[in-house]
């Protein structure tokens, strides 16, 4: 595979995107990762259902969250901590533990941080390799490894808000790469894995029906992937702490609960309705191809956090997806970083200090001092409007993007 | 390769200069962490919160506690004042309640007392116009906590930087030494560093045929 890479100084290229990563693990913080390495750091304990674990022992814990990710999460994590627990050294669980504002004057967070990001960094370098494989054009290969390796948005969102999303992304571009090899199954069987850690990626699952080509086939394909998204959440199905914290929160509540009320406890969820034109359309259109459906990896996602409030990290959903846009039709990326940017800036200005420069909590603890971008904002504006508006321009480009991409079917 | 290159300086920028540039905005330096809350004390008419505290830095400048004002009920002014000892007036600072939220900590900031590393201030809070009905309340200290009088007032003092690059100096040189106390993950990581440094930095040996 290395040596089919065609892209000169690959070597290089990558000495430097390690090196960039490495200077960011150890000195940024952002409090999800000490929360769901608290929560799996019970594996090592014996605890299998986290979930009811954590429903039923809520008073006696210094950090009460529920764990609000796929099993699949739970037992990367817990496991990859039993794994390098002799590096961690004997200060981790208490670290882990420790939820008072001096947790992170402790000697070791450093050392801690570092570790934690650390299969972050694998995922991330595999990525890299897996998209230049999209393209037979050698230049195409090299502009998409660089691409990925050096957009600043991929290595903040991994590194600095340091959250598990690199490895369902991983998941489901390795799932794109097996569609445009003719596969059908064994993408069905990695969204489902995918949806493991998280669950937006059987979001895909719809339209990747659409690729088969008798009603059989593509029952089969809706049989796999929820066939292996099953094996992996039906020992928790029935556990309260599974249903409230997986399912009911994120996406799953933000996609359905927010939209425009009918009345009568009814509403109409815009992200719902924008995938709902998006399939019909394709099934009538029949625009569903496989050499297509690196179109839909993207505009799936880019549509649901354009339409709906958004967690940081999900803009990393898309970023594979954008690269190979713009590898292929370069006129498109003026408008693909304006749509990135707009979409990175908007979460910096929510009320979240954790956002901004509470980042460098781990450097100094004197940095939460600092206002919030929002807080900043509302001397002299309303920050909620300026983030609809944001916003709104966010969905406006993202429709307008859509339709674009579709519309050319030559891309 | 001009996004690689732009990516790497940002990066190092993002890592080594702008804590430092960041650090010039924090012109109010914490001398703790405030202490987790407890019971509260009410504050109308001629009752009153104080105490006494020693100064652990100079250029005392401020003082926070977190206010209970449930609806901003109390509307009236909440005047803190500043003693040295307990007798000398150096400082009164007047905020109204319309102004404070419910549990929120409030800053009480004034021009810095020079000199004040190691001496012995006290601080009072009244609110003479308010009655019990619209007193506001102060937050005590966690009565759990081993080291403090459960009266004792829940507050932090705040001190002013003597020069702008103080700070960032005192970041760094606490973050190299927290670095460093973790003494086998600061050479392993440097020597990492180090290792990456000189593969990116040698030259590439040409093919020769």
């Amino acid at each position: 595979m290395l040596q089919k890479l065609e892209i000169p100084g690959w070597q290089k290229i990558l000495v430097l995107a390690v090196l960039v990563r490495l200077l960011l693990m150890p000195f940024f913080y952002h409090p999800d990762i000490k929360t769901y390495h608290f929560q799996a750091s019970f594996l090592n304990k014996g605890v299998l259902n986290i979930y009811s674990y954590l429903t039923e022992n809520k008073k006696a814990l210094p950090i009460k969250e529920e764990f609000v990710y796929f099993p699949l999460s739970y037992f990367f994590l817990g496991g990859y901590q039993t794994l390098i627990s002799p590096l961690l050294g004997n200060g981790f669980s208490s670290w882990l533990s420790d939820a008072s504002q001096e947790s992170m004057d402790r000697v070791g967070v450093f050392r801690y941080l570092f570790l934690l990001k650390l299969p972050y960094l694998g995922f991330d370098i595999a990525t890299a390799f897996v998209l230049t494989m999209f393209f037979n054009n050698a230049n195409q290969k090299r502009r998409s490894f660089i691409l990925w390796l050096f957009n600043p948005i991929s290595i903040f969102l991994i590194y600095i808000y340091s959250n598990i999303d690199i490895i369902p992304v991983f998941l489901t571009l390795l799932s794109l790469l097996l569609i445009e090899k003719q596969k059908l199954l064994l993408p069905a069987v990695l969204l489902g894995i995918g949806a493991g850690f998280k669950s937006y990626p059987m979001l895909f699952l719809p339209f990747l029906i659409l690729l088969g080509r008798s009603v059989n086939q593509k029952l089969l394909i809706a049989a796999v992937a929820l066939g292996a998204f099953s094996v992996i959440i039906l020992p928790f199905l029935t556990s309260a702490g599974f249903q409230q914290g997986a399912f009911a929160s994120g996406l799953t509540t933000r996609i359905f609960s927010y939209g425009i009320s009918l009345g009568f406890g009814e509403i109409l969820a815009p992200g719902v309705i924008a995938l709902a034109i998006l399939f019909f359309w394709s099934v009538f259109e029949n625009l569903c191809k496989k050499e297509d459906m690196w179109k839909y990896f993207l505009v799936i996602p880019l549509l649901i956090f354009s339409l709906i409030h958004f967690h940081i990290q999900w803009i990393l959903w898309t970023v594979p997806f954008f690269i190979i846009l713009i590898v292929k039709e370069e006129r498109f990326t003026l408008p693909v970083i304006t749509l990135l940017g707009l979409a990175f800036l908007i979460p910096l200005f929510y009320d979240d200090k954790a956002m901004t420069f509470s980042i460098f909590r781990a450097v100094s603890d004197l940095y939460t001092l600092l206002p919030t971008p929002f807080v900043m904002l509302q001397r002299f504006y309303d920050p909620y409007a300026f983030q609809g508006a944001l916003h709104s321009l966010l969905a406006g480009g993202s429709l307008v993007l859509a339709f674009q991409i579709f519309k050319r079917r030559q891309i | 390769m001009r996004l690689v290159r732009w990516t790497v300086v940002f990066v190092f920028l993002i890592v080594l200069v702008l804590p430092a540039v960041l650090s010039l905005g924090i012109r109010y330096i914490p001398n703790s962490f405030q202490p987790s809350l407890g019971n509260t004390r009410q504050i109308y008419d001629d009752s009153t919160a104080f105490q006494s505290f020693t100064a652990e830095k100079d250029l005392f400048s401020g003082l926070g506690v977190s206010i209970k004002n449930p609806n901003f009920a109390n509307k009236k002014d909440i005047i803190l004042e500043i003693f040295e000892g307990d007798k000398k007036l150096l400082r009164t600072v007047t905020l109204n309640g319309k102004s404070i939220a419910d549990g929120n900590f409030v800053k009480f900031y004034f021009p810095p007392v020079e000199g004040s590393l190691g001496k012995t201030y006290t601080f009072v809070f009244s609110a003479p116009t308010a009655t019990i009905d619209d007193a506001l309340e102060v937050f005590l200290v966690d009565k759990k906590l081993p080291d403090k009088d459960p009266a004792d007032v829940s507050f932090v003092s705040f001190y002013r930087t003597p020069t702008f690059y103080s700070l960032p100096l005192e970041i760094y040189n606490q973050w190299f030494g927290k670095l460093t106390s973790d003494f086998p993950f600061f050479v392993s990581y440097l020597a990492i560093i180090l290792v990456l440094l000189f593969l990116a930095i040698k030259p590439s040996r040409s093919k020769t045929s």
